[in-house]
């Protein structure tokens, strides 16, 4: 019996992890949201169609979530939510990185499953990720007192949101899945080896 | 046993997973709590700022590098639209003849004005805008969500910028209102859009009679000018400008005169006691590249941004 106090990958999810063998590639998560976020707040804004713009931060989580787990994935949305507010001339503090950090640790649970063979489900999820964010921003800002017609917010903002970040996730998800290989749930602990 | 001991460890395993989303999830709600209890000189607001001051730079580059992709997408959309843009071109050159009657009668009011309330250094092609000097910026971000209808550009304090100075952009007419600066840093500075929700703008139509109003955006993109009592005048195409005027002591952040937009309809129940008066602003400033801002000089200007 011995102990580790390191983080370190309790999985598999799947049998043998084909790339990055020698750590959690923590290093790279940490890579792609810095990206993520520098490209949300400094190229998307300018990929417009109507008021819509694609929301790389949605798939960048999910993708991390999917392949590193419930923690991983809460703790990067939650750094790339924060960030984002941080830089991005948004009003608020907090509100993004709640979003992102229920998507992560959602998103999460299904790391434990077998791996999709497509990037079908994916990207599905990362869909539903950006829906989810789009929808818990409008009740917050309903909460301070701001209104948009419902039509403007569907049409003009949300669907073209949802489909930019549907285009744009596929290449999100495929160079994620390079970076960190195979599923594995990562997770600080200290337990039995 | 050995199931037992993985029982255990995966247990223990789930209790600190969902012990950090908690904290996550608790430091997520004090953070937004703290954020709109502070004011805008917390550390939070602080916190905010100093990123923006890291990142500008960043953005500043990002932005330039992508100004040749933003061309071509322009000038795709312009083929597209190439028809549609000659009939509204059309219906600009018949509006623009219009206007062209319409500046006789202004200038003639605009000379009343100067001689009144120091307008006239606000055109003064010296000095700027009437005690203010002109610090141009390039729009290096924008905001993420329709919510806000802001941008961050390339100035700051460094260059004389103050929070709540007054942002134009050049139109056909000359100089319009587009946005207050609302937050600043050494090198960057927050414009919030006047079809912001949540910005107002004291605003008055000169050919009415100057009546007192508040310009406020309705729906995204869209003001209102409220306030305006049933009897004032107001028709069709009037100019709206700033009022400048102070209320309850305190002075307007905008001089007066800054073109707002024009109107675009009136309309009153009978029982009511003010006309509902909406506003066409002259440009969309969300899809300019430079704003100019003006940096108050004069003591006049310098104590309309100190809010008193």
């Amino acid at each position: 019996m011995s102990s580790d106090l390191g983080t370190r990958a309790v999985g598999p999810a799947t049998a043998i992890p084909r790339a990055r063998a020698g750590g959690s590639g923590l290093g790279w998560v940490a890579a792609m949201v810095l990206v993520a976020v520098l490209l949300e707040v400094s190229v998307m804004p300018y990929i417009n169609v109507a008021d819509g713009i694609p929301d790389i931060i949605a798939p960048t989580i999910v993708v991390v979530a999917l392949l590193r787990g419930s923690l991983v994935g809460a703790v990067a949305g939650f750094s790339a939510g924060l960030l984002l507010e941080l830089t991005a001339p948004v009003g608020t503090l907090g509100v993004l990185a709640l979003l992102y950090l229920i998507v992560g640790a959602w998103c999460g649970r299904y790391c434990e499953r077998e791996e999709s063979a497509g990037l079908l489900a994916p990207l599905a999820l990362s869909v539903v990720a950006a829906l989810c964010v789009q929808l818990g921003y409008l009740a917050f800002q309903l909460l301070l007192g701001h209104h948009m017609p419902a039509s403007e917010f569907v049409g003009r903002v949300l669907f073209p949101t949802l489909a930019l970040t549907a285009l744009l996730s596929p290449p999100v998800l495929l160079i994620a899945r390079r970076l960190l290989g195979a599923p594995r749930v990562v997770e600080p602990y200290s337990v039995i080896s | 046993m050995a199931v037992a001991a993985t029982t255990g460890i995966a247990r223990r395993r789930a209790n600190v997973r969902r012990a950090v989303i908690a904290v996550l999830v608790v430091a997520c709600l004090a953070i937004f709590t703290g954020y709109f209890r502070e004011s805008t000189g917390g550390p939070l607001h602080g916190a905010q700022s100093t990123a923006a001051s890291v990142v500008a730079p960043v953005q500043e580059v990002a932005t330039k590098a992508l100004q040749p992709f933003r061309d071509a997408w322009g000038w795709a959309n312009s083929l597209k639209d190439a028809r549609d843009r000659a009939a509204a071109l059309e219906a600009e050159v018949a509006d623009l003849r219009g206007l062209a009657a319409d500046n006789a009668v202004r200038d003639q009011r605009l000379a009343e004005f100067e001689s009144l309330f120091g307008v006239e250094a606000l055109v003064d092609p010296k000095t700027g805008i009437g005690g203010y000097t002109p610090v141009t910026g390039l729009v290096v971000t924008r905001s993420i969500t329709d919510w806000y209808r802001n941008v961050r550009i390339s100035v700051g304090s460094s260059k004389g910028v103050v929070r709540n100075a007054p942002v134009v952009a050049g139109t056909g007419r000359g100089a319009a209102l587009v946005g207050v600066v609302t937050a600043v840093s050494s090198d960057t500075a927050d414009v919030a859009f006047i079809t912001d929700g949540r910005t107002e703008v004291g605003a008055t139509i000169p050919a009415a009679g100057n009546p007192p109003g508040l310009v406020q955006s309705t729906t995204p993109g869209q003001l209102k000018l409220t306030g305006v009592p049933r009897a004032a005048p107001v028709k069709l195409n009037q100019d709206v400008v700033t009022s400048g005027f102070m209320v309850k002591g305190l002075p307007s952040i905008y001089p007066r005169g800054l073109p707002i937009g024009r109107v675009s309809s009136v309309g009153s129940q009978e029982v009511d006691v003010q006309q509902t008066v909406q506003v066409t602003p002259y440009l969309d400033p969300r899809n300019l590249a430079y704003l100019t801002v003006l940096t108050p000089q004069s003591p006049e200007a310098k104590r309309r941004a100190a809010g008193g």
